[in-house]
């Protein structure tokens, strides 16, 4: 097995997947008893195959009857490319996102860019959306849901006394109305078919997870971002959710930046010390840098990243091309692909238990580099 | 534009245009008719020799850029076309504008030929040709086409970034993309 044995019925799991460069990332959850669930997908940018794919075929998970639940934290490349592939093998899953107020809109938007395929001006993120709404509409309506502040969007029960919840904490209504009035200038600003749709800030309409696995937390912070106002982002969270509670583990949003950062996130939603995990940002900006990554270290003794930085490189290509963008002064680099996988597993049954980490491929633990 | 004009065009112009796609398409005109015509005109203009037969007009008219400058677009001017032309060494990207200055250009490029792990360039304003600077705009796509041209023997260096150049939504895509969103609408709608 690449990545271990898959994990007993009372085993409770929670699985970053990076690639370095930006490619994505998605997380892995198993809630016990072969209950699964994933989110947010990413690909080998080589074989096109979805990572979480991957990683639950290496488990030997029967994707079509155990993956429970399929969510899509925002409108991103690096957080949707492949989810199609899931929704397709997971059958019975439900699909979750943020559903936008005006759906109508939204999916003109979304037919508009997914016309322009033929050039090659859509975005990779409209094309894989598409094709997962294809999928669903075909399914039976109880198989969606809409995340949104303080929902749960998938219960069940281990045993009469365990249960598990997942709870989604964001994004805000405030966050979806400014959505609706974004669809509508994007689809007047950017209907010339050969220009690629750029959303203003995906970021901000991102699902925020709060897990509820027997008595243990863990919360994931997808790609949102503090914002100055209480009315979205971690502030919001942090004023006005009813339901999340402190947590061991946490995925440190948007690639450990520091619009993803605030001081009460660790001293309000997390215990001392919790485990910690991020995928890296490697392209012209190096995500976390180091200020972010001292203060990181400074709440967890247990800080992952699924691969470490990686200087750009030009591809290696043939020598005479290579010749002519030497001689033309140009500057070309390659985008390296570096997958990792930070794996946390915990007993369900054990309260006392703390989280088990296994590291795989290029993942690494930061504090023992930086000592 | 009727045919004879848009023949007279090319001629005059170079330019295989846009427009000449659409009144290809809206006139239903064939193909074959009209490499006669340009045939004959250009027999008529001594240009005969440039194209042997109406098979090679149809040729440059369908790949012609392709295969001898191995690049997708634009379509370039008659005149540009030179069969002793040709780039020996070619690298082709597909690539979008992710940030721009009056001077510098940043894009993510995908390899045409190897699609795998993408690529950020940074190039200035003035690899792009001057008729297409107008294009220059975060998301604008391009093309660009990398190699040694082999002009008569000759080998240079050649860079050729060209802006994608596509007609405007017409009604009938824009009412297309509304039936086909409100159709998904109403398989979506019932979402919990």
């Amino acid at each position: 097995m690449i990545f271990g044995l898959p994990p007993q019925k009372n085993i409770a799991e929670i699985t970053l997947i990076g690639t370095g460069g930006g490619y994505g990332e998605s997380v892995v959850i198993h809630l016990g008893s072969n209950n699964w669930i994933v989110i947010d997908s990413c690909i080998d940018p080589v074989s096109k195959e979805s990572l979480p794919l991957i990683y639950l075929n290496s488990l030997g998970v029967n994707l079509k009857e155990d993956v429970k639940l399929v969510i899509c934290t925002h409108w991103h490349n690096d957080h949707i490319l492949g989810l199609s592939q899931i929704v397709e093998k997971c059958e019975s899953c439900v699909f979750c996102m943020a559903r936008p107020n005006d759906l109508r809109k939204f999916l003109q938007l979304v037919e508009l860019d997914y016309r322009k395929i033929n050039i090659e001006a859509s975005n990779s993120s409209t094309i894989e959306f598409k094709k997962c709404m294809d999928i669903i509409k075909q399914r039976n309506p109880n198989l969606r849901k809409n995340a949104e502040v303080d929902k749960t969007l998938l219960s069940l029960s281990y045993s009469d006394t365990i249960t598990s919840e997942v709870i989604s904490l964001s994004p805000s209504d405030f966050t979806m109305n400014e959505f609706d009035m974004e669809i509508s200038t994007l689809i007047t600003e950017y209907g010339p078919s050969s220009k690629k749709i750029i959303a203003k800030d995906p970021n901000s309409k991102s699902v925020v997870i709060f897990l509820k696995i027997g008595s243990h937390r863990a919360i994931l912070g997808a790609d949102l971002e503090v914002k100055e106002t209480d009315k979205e982002g971690w502030i919001h969270i942090l004023d006005h959710s009813q339901l999340v509670e402190k947590s061991t583990l946490f995925k440190i949003p948007h690639h450990g930046s520091s619009n993803g950062y605030h001081k009460r996130i660790w001293t309000e939603l997390l215990h001392a010390n919790p485990i910690s995990k991020l995928t890296p940002w490697n392209r012209k900006t190096k995500l976390p840098n180091a200020e972010m990554i001292q203060k990181y270290t400074s709440h967890s003794d247990s800080l992952f990243m699924t691969s470490p930085h990686m200087n750009d490189k030009p591809k290696n290509r043939d020598r005479k091309i290579e010749k002519i963008i030497k001689k033309m002064n140009l500057k070309i680099k390659e985008v390296k692909y570096a997958r990792g996988v930070i794996q946390n597993r915990i007993n369900i049954e054990d309260e006392n238990d703390n989280w088990h980490t296994s590291l795989y491929e290029n993942s690494f633990h930061v504090n023992s580099q930086i000592a | 534009m009727g045919v004879n004009t848009y023949v007279e065009k090319i001629l005059q112009t170079g330019q295989f245009t846009t427009d000449g796609k659409d009144v290809l398409e809206k006139n239903k005109i064939n193909l074959f008719a009209l490499n006669e015509k340009i045939i004959r005109r250009l027999k008529e203009i001594g240009m005969d020799n440039t194209f042997s037969s109406h098979q090679e007009i149809k040729k440059f008219l369908d790949d012609g850029i392709e295969q001898d400058y191995d690049f997708q677009t634009p379509k370039f001017s008659i005149g540009f076309i030179d069969k002793r032309k040709y780039f020996s060494k070619i690298q082709k990207w597909v690539g979008h504008i992710i940030d721009f200055n009056d001077e510098v250009i940043t894009a993510k490029l995908n390899d045409i030929n190897n699609p795998t792990t993408y690529e950020i360039a940074e190039f200035d304003v003035d690899e792009v040709p001057p008729e297409d600077r107008e294009f220059i705009s975060n998301g604008a796509g391009f093309y660009w086409s990398l190699g040694q041209v082999n002009d008569n023997g000759q080998i240079e260096k050649k860079s050729l970034i060209r802006f994608q150049r596509t007609k405007p939504w017409e009604e009938s895509d824009i009412n297309e993309i509304i039936d086909s969103a409100d159709e998904l609408y109403h398989k979506l709608n019932n979402w919990e």
